[in-house]
């Protein structure tokens, strides 16, 4: 796949990389007063997955209504996605809660649990994105990876529980995840449901 | 004033800084600071208060003793590392946003039951008190916490100057309120009714830990900390100390208070700091001492019942259910 069009992989690459490098720059590069590194890395870290989600997610509705086809970089974009989810989970459980009650937290804490969820979600997703996977599953696939769908609501739901100020992020994500939704219509629902 | 000189009072402040930041820095701090002092020397007008001639003259007489103290947070992690909604939810927006405050001139309504009602201006507030640094532990909400060494005014000096009612049983605070110069303010979807407003029970107030905080580092407050005036209330978690205070308002029922009006179950208005409470999003039994707290923040203080000033204040609270008054 990427033997065709590797500069645009690459490019594609290094920009979902590119949180993740400015995070490590920010923490250890010696040029910001990160005065409180586990939180910073568990909101930085949310926030590039929850980007990253939405320009998964967005990379069909290019194709249908742009006629920009970025499908190739899609499963890319989604591991992605999936490595910053595991990476603010791990954020939360070693960095910001105290590791060794990490679990005893989390069944306490009915957020985190919903945050989980959307994880584990993207962990069956990220674990059936091989070809082999796509080929071997065949219809059911699809069917499988539409609970993309079910994880975002999660994810929203995760960050609107934990906001209790300032709303303006989870209500812009709110709104991209309304627009993903509607342009998809019927589609998104038949899916899930087989 | 003890009379031992130390080499904080006779080098000149910066090279002894220097000097202790060479000892004590290890490679990626020093690079830290470096960096930041280059960032701060260009903006650091408008985000730094000079203060008024009053407050400086105070200020000159005062000789700091926090240089000496290697528990005290370096002044940048508390200059840039602070909530302040009305600059935006963001804990570097104040550091960012705040230096288009004015603060001067600046009055402090004072009213409710009391003898002594009126405006006064934070000169006259400040002329008769003693100034004195307070070096305090800072326990945040949040789970974080510094060593700050204010300079301030003991609250209870100035309460017995206003000669409260015998019925006032509580103190009420409020911030100021400045669309055109406070970002966080006019912000759509923040959920903050305006102005942001603590308080405290009288006894409290009176408490001698309890201060009226002008200055920080031996300077007057950066604005981005709740210049010019503010309160600090050391065994309290730390939104109990309202910044930028513009109103002192006594009365008779307990006063409705910014963060317990929000979120009733996750902030009491009593916020007294305690380890055995969770906040219901997180454990309040240790803290990260800021800044870094090790590789990643991952060392961690204990957290002492009312953040290590029990034997001064738990009295306070003979005989109250801390579990059910958090």
């Amino acid at each position: 796949m990427q033997s065709r069009f590797p500069v645009v992989w690459w490019c594609i690459w290094l920009a979902a990389a590119s949180p993740l490098g400015w995070m490590l720059w920010v923490v250890f590069g010696g040029a910001h007063v990160v005065a409180d590194p586990p939180k910073y890395l568990t909101l930085a870290l949310a926030d590039a997955a929850v980007i990253l989600l939405g320009c998964t997610l967005m990379v069909s509705t290019l194709r249908r209504r742009m006629g920009i086809n970025l499908i190739r970089y899609r499963r890319m974009l989604g591991l992605w996605t999936f490595a910053y989810a595991t990476l603010h989970m791990a954020a939360v459980l070693t960095l910001l809660w105290e590791w060794q009650d990490g679990l005893v937290t989390l069944s306490k804490r009915p957020y985190a649990l919903v945050g989980a969820s959307a994880w584990l979600i993207l962990l069956l997703l990220a674990a059936t994105s091989t070809r082999r996977a796509q080929k071997r599953l065949r219809r059911a696939w699809g069917r499988i990876h539409a609970w993309v769908y079910v994880a975002m609501v999660l994810v929203l739901i995760h960050w609107f529980w934990l906001v209790r100020v300032d709303y303006t992020l989870p209500a812009v994500a709110l709104l991209v995840a309304v627009v993903l939704l509607a342009e998809r219509g019927k589609g998104a629902w038949r899916r899930l449901m087989g | 004033m003890p009379s031992i000189l130390k080499e904080c009072h006779v080098t000149p402040r910066e090279i002894f800084l220097n000097r202790r930041r060479f000892i004590q820095g290890g490679v990626s701090a020093a690079l830290a600071m470096t960096a930041l002092s280059g960032a701060r020397h260009a903006v650091a007008d408008d985000r730094a208060w000079s203060g008024t001639p009053v407050l400086r003259e105070k200020l000159s007489t005062l000789s700091p003793a926090w240089e000496r103290d290697d528990r005290v947070t370096p002044p940048q992690y508390h200059r840039e590392y602070a909530n302040f909604y009305e600059f935006g939810p963001n804990k570097d927006d104040p550091w960012e946003r705040a230096g288009q405050l004015t603060v001067e001139p600046w009055k402090v309504r004072v009213d409710g039951l009391v003898d002594k009602p009126g405006d006064y201006w934070f000169d006259d507030l400040i002329r008769e008190a003693a100034l004195e640094e307070r070096i305090y532990r800072f326990r945040c909400v949040e789970a974080w916490s510094m060593v700050v060494p204010w300079v301030g005014i003991s609250l209870a000096s100035v309460i017995k100057r206003l000669q409260p009612h015998s019925d006032a049983r509580y103190v009420a605070f409020e911030t100021a309120v400045k669309r055109d110069e406070m970002p966080g303010v006019s912000r759509a979807l923040v959920r903050i009714d305006w102005p942001y407003r603590e308080g405290l029970r009288m006894d409290e107030a009176l408490h001698p830990l309890a201060l009226l905080a002008v200055g920080a580092y031996g300077e007057p407050l950066y604005k981005a900390n709740g210049a010019p005036i503010r309160l600090v209330v050391p065994w309290k978690y730390g939104f109990k100390s309202i910044k930028s205070i513009v109103r002192i308002h006594f009365t008779r029922e307990q006063p409705e208070t910014t963060w317990n009006t929000l979120a009733p179950d996750e902030y009491g208005f009593y916020a007294n700091v305690n380890p055995e409470v969770d906040h219901p999003r997180w454990s309040q039994r240790t803290e990260r001492r800021i800044p870094g707290g090790g590789f990643l923040g991952l060392s961690r203080e204990e957290t002492l019942p009312f953040n290590g000033y029990a034997e001064q204040v738990a009295g306070l609270y003979a005989g109250m259910d801390l579990r059910r008054w958090y």
